[in-house]
């Protein structure tokens, strides 16, 4: 479901959506938004923060107020930290700023699919794709039975991947999930984080878990 | 906005100089009103004071003359002695069953009990008897009555007198009071007519006017020089708009222009594949991160970012930074050493100072060669935490180190290096809010930043920019 007032940018995301194979409901006013978000099912719904008659955030606390449990990306072009801070507790679960690339948008909005499946998993204490195994608990890491030493960050890292396994995962998202950060602290941090990564968990066995989708993000699955 | 002049009798001045007058004038009539009541009942008292003691003269006139069996005969002796040598304002009645024996008074009431009453005026009366008189009477014996009282009229006089006085005091208060409050309010009201009136000269472009300071250290000076300070930083504030206009301009044309390059070449050469689009793409992700950044100063040149303001622990941010780091840094050959001591609390925003802190770094990193080692520190002076990143490359010549905090400034020999040039304009911005002092320095060699936090004692939010 788009909620979106600009044409263009709802004739960007429809298409691009569409092209992945999703179905797209478009409404491009706040309430009209509302009527369909509140009455049909959805599996993601992204709504813009500035709309005609009810603004974005006042639909989605509405929404929720009438028990729509419906994940929602915001889209906005306000570029404010608190305007995400003020978005994510007022009911939406993420928040992209236009302009934006389809991949991008496209990664999310997976991320918040199947959500009730994701929500099961985030339930669990261990994390296996494949022969990994990740432990929250313990906070340990194993494949094919052997342990794996890593640091604190590469583990969050790790995580990360692996709760979103098989679906692609952006550089902003992780830089976002992982270290908190609204910038791009400079094209190799990222990568090199992930080179030591894939070393430890990789390197010595065949199958190669951890994948660069070249400009889309990285993906942990197994082959 | 159209401004009227406004009538003294409109401004708040003169509304509190009358309200104080009014309070002044009431607190006075209250005063004199208690003055007037103790005075006249001082008069009377007095009056009744000697009505008593010629009752008790007369009394002891009666009982003297009782063993003779003459009492009443004493006390009218009493009466007429005392009539003799009294004015008409003593009024005196000796009444045995209701019929006056003696006194110039008729026959009364027989009460024993201060009385006031009316009584008609004697035929020897002195001019301006008021024909109302205060005394006392009692009962001698069954059936015999003396009473004594005098005319009210001296009373009533000094009391006439008295009213007259005060109200000659009210009146005049009331004057004096109006006249003083006129002269202090037109006086105090021309000072804020000339704070107006420069503040009128400046809206309508004088913009280098000041309000003038008398250097009496009062309210109104006080006043007077805040808002100098005020019209000195909005002065400032518009040169700095002024400065980032023109530079945006100059600096966001090349970067627009090989926008514009690419998709013409891209129109020209429709087969010529994806990579002159890839590179547009590219060039658009850049000018839209140049103009994030920009945007992001602007938020915190405004302060609007102040809401994000926690406690912290300075060395906290700082080695989360270093450690998010130092895998690339690595990798680009650079080493890295960490002397970071705990415990450096402060007021600040963890997600700005952490950018400041990257960039730092980030620039360390490519503005030195591989191999160049980056020393990151951070420690407590006094009630400062001071924190450096330090390269041993090339460092900046001392006359370039003002004008890289400039936006988009890149020096000739950075120009071919990636980055927007917003890196260090970004982190003054930062380090402003934060009350922070930021300054370059020759390393020996290479370049040295260092930041002087106010720690958390020391901390006052931080003031507008001199």
């Amino acid at each position: 479901m788009l909620i979106e007032d600009d044409t263009e940018t709802a004739l960007y995301v429809t298409e691009g959506l569409q092209q992945l194979g999703h179905i797209v409901a478009w409404a491009s006013t706040g309430p009209d938004g509302y009527f369909q978000a509140s009455h049909n099912d959805h599996e993601v719904i992204i709504a813009d923060r500035m709309l005609p008659g009810m603004d974005g955030l006042t639909l989605v606390k509405n929404l929720r107020r009438a028990g729509v449990l419906t994940p929602v990306l915001f889209l906005t072009t306000m570029d404010d930290l608190n305007a995400r801070v003020e978005g994510l507790e007022g009911g939406g679960d993420d928040y992209l700023t236009k302009p934006f690339a389809m991949a991008e948008l496209v990664a999310r909005v997976n991320a918040l699919t199947r959500r009730s499946q994701h929500l099961a998993t985030m339930a669990q204490t261990r994390l296996a794709v494949a022969d990994l195994e990740l432990d929250l608990l313990s906070r340990t890491v194993s494949r094919a039975g052997k342990a794996i030493e890593l640091q604190a960050q590469e583990f969050r890292l790790l995580e990360f991947l692996m709760q979103n396994s098989g679906k692609i995962v952006t550089r902003t998202m992780l830089l976002e999930h992982v270290w908190d950060l609204d910038f791009d602290p400079g094209t190799t941090v990222l990568e090199s984080h992930m080179s030591r990564l894939r070393a430890k968990v990789d390197r010595g066995f065949d199958c190669e878990l951890i994948q660069t989708m070249r400009g889309y993000g990285y993906v942990i699955r197994p082959n | 906005m159209s401004y009227g002049r406004i009538r003294l009798f409109q401004t708040e001045t003169f509304r509190l100089a009358a309200i104080y007058v009014g309070l002044f004038l009431g607190s006075m009539l209250f005063l004199l009103a208690m003055i007037y009541f103790i005075v006249s009942n001082a008069f009377e008292s007095d009056l009744l004071r000697n009505s008593r003691d010629d009752l008790a003269a007369i009394r002891k006139a009666y009982v003297l003359g009782a063993p003779k069996n003459k009492s009443l005969h004493e006390a009218k002796e009493m009466i007429d002695d005392r009539l003799l040598a009294s004015d008409a304002a003593d009024l005196f009645l000796l009444q045995k069953d209701g019929v006056r024996v003696a006194g110039n008074l008729p026959a009364m009431a027989a009460r024993a009990a201060t009385i006031r009453m009316d009584y008609p005026l004697l035929p020897g009366a002195r001019a301006g008897a008021s024909g109302r008189l205060l005394g006392t009477g009692e009962m001698l014996a069954p059936g015999i009555y003396a009473f004594v009282g005098r005319d009210l009229y001296a009373a009533r006089h000094a009391e006439d007198r008295m009213v007259l006085a005060f109200a000659a005091i009210l009146l005049l208060t009331l004057i004096l009071s109006i006249a003083g409050g006129l002269v202090l309010s037109r006086s105090f009201v021309r000072r804020i007519d000339s704070i107006t009136a420069t503040c009128r000269s400046i809206m309508a472009g004088r913009l280098n006017d000041r309000i003038p300071v008398r250097g009496a250290r009062n309210e109104l000076d006080q006043l007077g020089s805040t808002i100098n300070d005020m019209l000195d930083r909005i002065n400032s504030l518009m040169e700095g708009v002024r400065q980032v206009s023109n530079d945006i301009a100059h600096d966001l044309r090349t970067p627009l222009t090989h926008l514009r390059n690419r998709l013409e070449r891209a129109r020209r050469d429709p087969h010529g594949g994806s990579g002159a689009i890839e590179a547009a793409i590219a060039d658009c992700d850049e000018l839209i991160a140049m103009f994030a950044a920009l945007l992001r100063i602007a938020q915190i040149e405004s302060g609007a970012r102040r809401a994000g303001m926690q406690t912290i622990d300075l060395a906290d941010v700082l080695r989360g930074v270093v450690t998010l780091y130092i895998p690339a840094l690595d990798d680009a050959g650079h080493a890295v050493t960490a002397d970071i001591s705990p415990g450096l609390r402060m007021l600040g925003d963890p997600q700005l100072l952490f950018r400041l802190f990257a960039n730092l770094l980030d620039n360390a990193s490519r503005h030195t060669p591989r191999g160049t080692p980056i020393a990151v520190s951070a420690s407590q002076a006094g009630a400062q935490a001071r924190v450096t990143v330090a390269d041993a490359g090339e460092g900046i010549p001392a006359e370039d180190r003002e004008l890289v905090f400039r936006r988009f400034y890149r020096r000739e020999r950075s120009r071919t290096t990636p980055g927007s040039g917003l890196g260090l304009a970004l982190a003054e911005a930062i380090a402003d809010l934060h009350g922070a002092h930021i300054a370059l320095e020759d390393n020996k060699p290479g370049l040295r930043v260092v930041l002087t936090f106010p720690l958390t004692e020391a901390a006052t939010l931080p003031r507008a920019a001199e």
